[in-house]
């Protein structure tokens, strides 16, 4: 089913494809919100840049977007996987507590910002490229995976990472020399058993970009944890 | 976007009340807070940097992706070089509230200026756009015996003036005053605004624009954007936690406050930092959205740490602390600036001499569905991009 979006709003496009069922391609899309939010049980490929809040609440649909997309992707998805063929904006992944988010490019700042898990529910968001500043601000749950691929000299993540960070887990294809890590957290190399927690997430995105996979996994890897011994105690007030 | 203390009470009482108070919060529509608007400010702009000159079109399809960031409650543009046959004179741009106020502007002005043309800005109707004021242009040059015994340069005379006005003569208001380029600016969606305003019928090498949803000040016509001082126009998406800290600051040098609402204050510094106290658009960029202490603090090149220390230490009561995202327009070029913690959402792109700003991507893809090398800006990052001397 294909659907021109391009003179429809937000909310003329989601009546849109609610009436749908299975593969649905949205062509000149420019900057409509929440496209697919809640949806489930769809296929949606998205031609031309989604607006903000793409997939929020997402229940199991799987959306493909073929350029970059925009601000809040994702945003407190419950199930699904959205894939970004380019670069996302900024606060991907917002609070999401299940689904997959996978970005062949670079993310905006706060990537990842209070990210959870759920009861068996485990989110995971894979950047190809770099991240920037507050990656994983507040993480709970979850992981979150950069792989620097084509950084052209910038850092994998921007400054302040891990800020607020008080559960899940964080992978950076990076020795991370330089990178300053508040100290709540534990920043050490990954070993065998970490890795072999996330080879599928980075199979899944070499398959999707068309990626070697042993090429981008054999390359050190660092594993950020909060540190139990030393947790947050006064962000904002003591408790 | 908006946050403000400050209210001209007696202003607005003495002011043609629809001038002040938009339609949509009379009666019994509903008011935001009762119904979720969904919304944050939009702005987006575009500059030539070899100064080829462009409609208004552009600019204003550039809002229409960014619709639901506005609610309806102020939108307006800048455009450079609009004026070319009238290039030596500062074109004011004003709103009256009566026939009455103006008479007695214009014999205000005729005191300071030799008023070169003096006419009502062209406008279309339309039906989005209501209860406008008396909207007036004049294109002067400053008295020089004026000058002489007020000993004054043009420019701070002008800014003075300007000020003067604002403050002191009630219903009158200066909301453009530079050469060579004009803002216009009005309560409504900024698509409207811009027909409203016939922008088709300008052309310029450089534009902003932005499209409001006021949060704490009211949606009136003064209190839209751009605000601007001489050629500096500001177009922003945020909101000043420190606005208040800026204010008593800067009144203390000759600005007043007097918008009811917070970005003015950003012109006004913008204007102190870089034409009183000759900073460069980069320095003042550091000024307002300086390195936080710890990033200063891991530099390594001495002189650039040196600067950043000296810059925040010296005008630290003009750090603009919440978040930001702006562009200053100036005569030549376009700064984009985001707060330093990067709250607010800015992308940049390009194709061939033109350079695009905007809250989203979206919004370039409309000025141009080819843009390249998209990217977004780190906090605290000035994107200054210039048109080439001599072109404009």
């Amino acid at each position: 089913m294909l659907i021109n979006v391009k003179d429809l709003d937000h909310r003329s496009i989601n009546e849109r494809i609610r009436g749908c069922k299975g593969h649905i391609i949205l062509e000149n899309c420019c900057g409509q919100r929440f496209i697919a939010a809640g949806m489930s049980g769809l296929y949606i490929d998205i031609f031309g840049v989604p607006g903000n809040a793409l997939g929020a609440y997402l229940d199991g649909a799987v959306i493909t977007v073929y350029s970059n997309a925009q601000d809040a992707v994702g945003d407190t998805m419950n199930e699904g996987k959205i894939v970004v063929h380019g670069d996302i904006g900024d606060a991907a992944g917002y609070a999401m507590r299940g689904g997959k988010i996978f970005v062949k490019g670079n993310a905006g700042y706060r990537a990842g910002i209070h990210m959870k898990a759920y009861e068996d529910k485990i989110p995971v968001m894979v950047i190809g490229g770099t991240a920037g500043s507050f990656l994983g601000e507040y993480q709970a749950g979850g992981v979150i995976i950069v792989l620097g691929l084509n950084s052209k000299g910038r850092q994998i993540v921007g400054q302040f990472p891990c800020t607020g960070m008080h559960g899940g887990k964080m992978f950076l294809r990076s020795d991370c020399e330089g990178i300053k890590f508040p100290n709540q957290v534990t920043a050490r190399p990954a070993g065998p058993d970490d890795m072999e927690e996330i080879k599928e997430y980075i199979a899944e995105y070499c398959e999707l970009f068309g990626y070697d996979y042993d090429t981008v996994i054999n390359s050190p890897f660092t594993v950020v944890t909060p540190d139990s011994k030393n947790p947050y105690k006064q962000m904002y007030v003591e408790n | 976007m908006s946050k403000g203390v400050h209210y001209s009470a007696e202003k607005i009482l003495h002011c043609n009340e629809r001038f002040f108070v938009p339609p949509e919060r009379e009666g019994n529509s509903m008011l935001e807070g009762q119904v979720r608007i969904p919304s944050g400010c939009a702005i987006a702009a575009v500059i030539s940097k070899e100064g080829r000159r462009m409609t208004g079109e552009m600019i204003i399809d550039a809002m229409r992706p960014m619709r639901d960031r506005s609610n309806g409650l102020g939108g307006g543009f800048a455009g450079y070089g609009i004026y070319p046959e009238y290039r030596d004179f500062y074109a004011l741009h004003m709103f009256f509230d009566s026939r009455a106020t103006r008479k007695d502007c214009e014999a205000f002005l005729k005191e300071r200026f030799e008023i070169v043309k003096s006419e009502i800005i062209p406008t279309r109707k339309v039906p989005a756009i209501t209860d406008e004021p008396i909207i007036w242009r004049y294109f002067v040059d400053p008295l020089k015996s004026v000058l002489a015994s007020m000993q004054l340069d043009e420019k701070e005379f002008v800014a003075r003036t300007v000020m003067k006005i604002n403050d002191e003569m009630k219903g009158a208001y200066v909301f453009s005053s530079g050469k060579n380029m004009g803002t216009f600016k009005a309560v409504g969606f900024p698509e409207d605004v811009g027909v409203f305003y016939r922008l088709d019928e300008y052309e310029g090498y450089s534009w902003t624009a932005h499209g409001r949803y006021p949060t704490n000040t009211p949606g009136w016509w003064g209190g839209a954007h751009p605000f601007s001082l001489l050629d500096w126009s500001v177009v922003h998406n945020g909101e000043i936690s420190s606005y208040d800290a800026n204010r008593r600051f800067i009144e203390m040098y000759g600005y007043k406050c007097t918008m009811k609402t917070d970005t003015e204050v950003i012109t006004y510094i913008m204007d102190y930092l870089i034409r009183v106290q000759g900073l460069t658009l980069d320095e003042a960029a550091k000024v307002v959205a300086a390195p936080f202490w710890s990033t200063i603090e891991g530099e390594t090149d001495a002189e650039y740490k040196n600067k950043c220390v000296y810059l925040r230490t010296f005008f630290s009561s003009l750090l603009v602390t919440g978040p930001f995202s702006i562009v200053l327009g100036y005569n030549g070029g376009l700064m984009a600036l985001n707060d330093r913690l990067k709250l607010r959402s800015m992308v940049v792109g390009e194709k061939d001499d033109r350079v695009f700003i905007a809250s989203e991507e979206a919004s370039i893809r409309a000025m141009q569905p080819d843009a390249e090398n998209v990217w977004a800006p780190a906090g605290g990052e000035a994107v200054i991009v210039k048109a080439k001397e001599g072109a404009y």
